[in-house]
């Protein structure tokens, strides 16, 4: 095998990647990997915040893939079907790991998610730490929903076929984990570089970006000093 | 609950929730209306509404990270680990009855249907076997080099393959079945057609394995080979054709110019029939410009060659020979009987 093995897929198609793997080509599976790979560690990375446990969810999403491939049955695009495994791999572990006890965020997030060459690594680093901590407080449904639709630029009724919900589902999701960031929108427009600082009237001492919880149709959360104070707290 | 004291609450200002729900169309008509006639009033909430605006840029701004090295490398030690675990379930039930199912865990795959072994219990397990091990051992390599290093040739489109629906990309570039080359050196028994000069009439019976060339002297196709493999076949199993094309083709509309009508008189083994009928998903009727016996996934296969009536594309499919030799493999294991054949590689591939 050499590097003319790879260039003999530059115009296969993912569904017949997935054929020729089905019928027996060692390198077909892997060249769809490799043509994935970033948009499905962006995928599990955010979903799940933590390098280590994307790398685990993916590594098993893809070896269920390359299992399941017979059964794909060309319903949906070849990467919906891979999205679709991985997000729901990640979204099992996440559920398994919002069953334990709350794990602070390591201190060493930063250096476990090395920021993109080119950028600033200070400024780039925070913010994407921030991000990456207010995403973690998000239910896994409503921060899957967001990493494919507002992170990754997936429509609505294609994210809606990732996780088999219906549309408006996706978009409610959405809509409340957006509501849910708020704070960060805050933290950011005042430039604090306290990672982690608390970004809202601080009463629960915790100092982690907590969304307020709303009580339905009440809105009566007390706090209107929000408004006051960059305006966008609730 | 009302429109009144669901959008407006007892602060006087509209919920985030119910903000952003706006945003996102989700409202009823009185409620949006009831919204924006506050939103329009009030500052605050229409900073609150930017606000989430900007939650939407700010996660869109956010640069993905590519998938570093070291998990890429992990993944593909998986795979391969994956495929060695099919080939030890294989081996396992060489001699046995059916393959026996591999008990795992799926997380994440509730939406699907249940994963199985990937090869249908009725592909004969020695088939299973070698393409595993060879994954196996070659694993890493086969999946580690980087995309970026794909430069290059070799449009493929593939003409078939393993799925059963809903991949009509698949036959999107079938020509029409029989438009093509019939004055071709192999004569294929399974089409029935009479062929021009292979020596065997057709629907011979499958050449025994002893009288074949030992398979050590076989050429070696993989899939980053074959479009040099097939050029190299086509050039030697045409040689005589400048001289023996002329009418050869029965209603080829272009015949090209490169060799898309092989030429007669070498000496070739005559390819099984039980190997064509297995190739008559892609041949659709054709035959095969060209062919000959060779190794693929460390296995005695035929690779036939159907030229394109345009002369630049070829089908190429590649069947392993099962059907008409006994493999070592299976004297090993005591069934010595030839098991059906199946395509292990469909591909297309451009001519120069």
């Amino acid at each position: 095998m050499s590097l003319s093995a790879e260039s003999a897929y530059v115009d296969v198609s993912d569904v017949d990647l997935l054929a020729l793997h089905s019928s027996g080509d060692p390198d077909a599976f892997g060249e769809l990997v490799r043509r994935h790979r970033d948009r499905l560690w962006a995928v599990a990375l955010r979903t799940l915040g933590d390098r280590e446990e994307a790398a685990d969810a993916l590594q098993d999403a893809l070896v269920s893939a390359y299992r399941a491939a017979g059964r794909f049955e060309g319903r949906s695009a070849v990467t919906t079907w891979l999205h679709r495994i991985v997000v729901n791999a990640c979204l099992d572990r996440a559920r398994r790991k919002a069953a334990r006890p709350a794990v602070p965020l390591p201190e060493d997030l930063d250096q476990r998610i090395p920021a993109p060459a080119g950028e600033d690594p200070a400024v780039r680093g925070e913010t994407r730490d921030v991000l990456l901590s207010a995403l973690a407080t998000l239910p896994p449904e409503q921060r899957a929903a967001l990493v494919l639709v507002d992170m990754e630029g997936y429509p609505v009724d294609e994210a809606a076929k990732v996780l088999d919900v219906a549309p408006g589902t996706i978009k409610s999701r959405c809509a409340r984990g957006r509501a849910r960031l708020l704070p960060l929108v805050r933290h950011l427009r005042e430039g604090n570089r306290v990672a982690g600082a608390s970004v809202r009237p601080s009463d629960d001492g915790t100092g982690a970006v907590r969304p307020q919880p709303r009580v339905n149709g009440g809105g009566a959360d007390g706090h209107q000093d929000g408004h006051r104070d960059g305006g966008v707290t609730r | 609950m009302t429109a009144q004291d669901h959008v407006v609450g007892p602060d006087g200002h509209v919920d985030v929730d119910v903000l952003s729900d706006l945003v996102e169309g989700l409202l009823t008509e009185a409620e949006a209306a009831e919204a924006e006639v506050h939103v329009a009033t009030c500052a605050d909430c229409r900073d609150t509404r930017d606000a989430l605006a900007e939650v939407r840029v700010l996660l869109a701004g956010q640069p993905a990270e590519p998938m570093p090295d070291d998990v890429f490398a992990r993944i593909e030690t998986a795979l391969a680990d994956a495929a060695a675990d099919d080939a030890r379930s294989a081996a396992g039930a060489m001699g046995a009855e059916v393959p026996t199912p591999r008990p795992e865990s799926t997380p994440g795959l509730a939406s699907l249907p249940p994963p199985r072994p990937r090869k249908d219990p009725d592909i004969p397990s020695n088939v299973v076997d070698l393409d595993a091990v060879r994954r196996k051992r070659l694993g890493p390599m086969l999946l580690g080099v980087a995309a970026a290093a794909a430069a290059v040739v070799f449009g493929v489109v593939v003409a078939t393959g393993g799925l059963d629906s809903g991949s009509d990309s698949h036959n999107a570039d079938s020509a029409p079945a029989n438009s093509r080359a019939e004055g071709s050196e192999q004569t294929l028994g399974a089409t029935g057609k009479p062929g021009t000069g292979a020596g065997a009439p057709p629907g011979a019976s499958a050449p025994s394995a002893s009288s074949l060339a030992p398979s050590s002297s076989l050429p070696v196709y993989t899939s980053g080979t074959v479009q040099q493999l097939v050029g190299n076949l086509l050039n030697r199993q045409s040689v005589s054709s400048a001289t023996s094309t002329g009418g050869a083709v029965g209603g080829s509309p272009s015949a090209g110019d490169s060799g898309s009508e092989t030429g007669t008189g070498k000496a070739v083994a005559p390819v099984p029939s039980c190997v064509t009928s297995a190739a008559q998903k892609v041949a659709d009727g054709r035959q095969p410009t060209a062919s000959e016996r060779a190794l693929y996934l460390e296995q005695v296969a035929y690779v036939l060659v159907y030229v394109e009536p345009n002369g630049r594309d070829a089908d190429v499919v590649i069947v392993s020979a099962a059907c008409a030799e006994v493999t070592p493999q299976q004297s090993l294991s005591g069934s010595a009987s030839p098991q059906p054949s199946r395509v292990l590689l469909s591909t297309s591939v451009p001519l120069r």
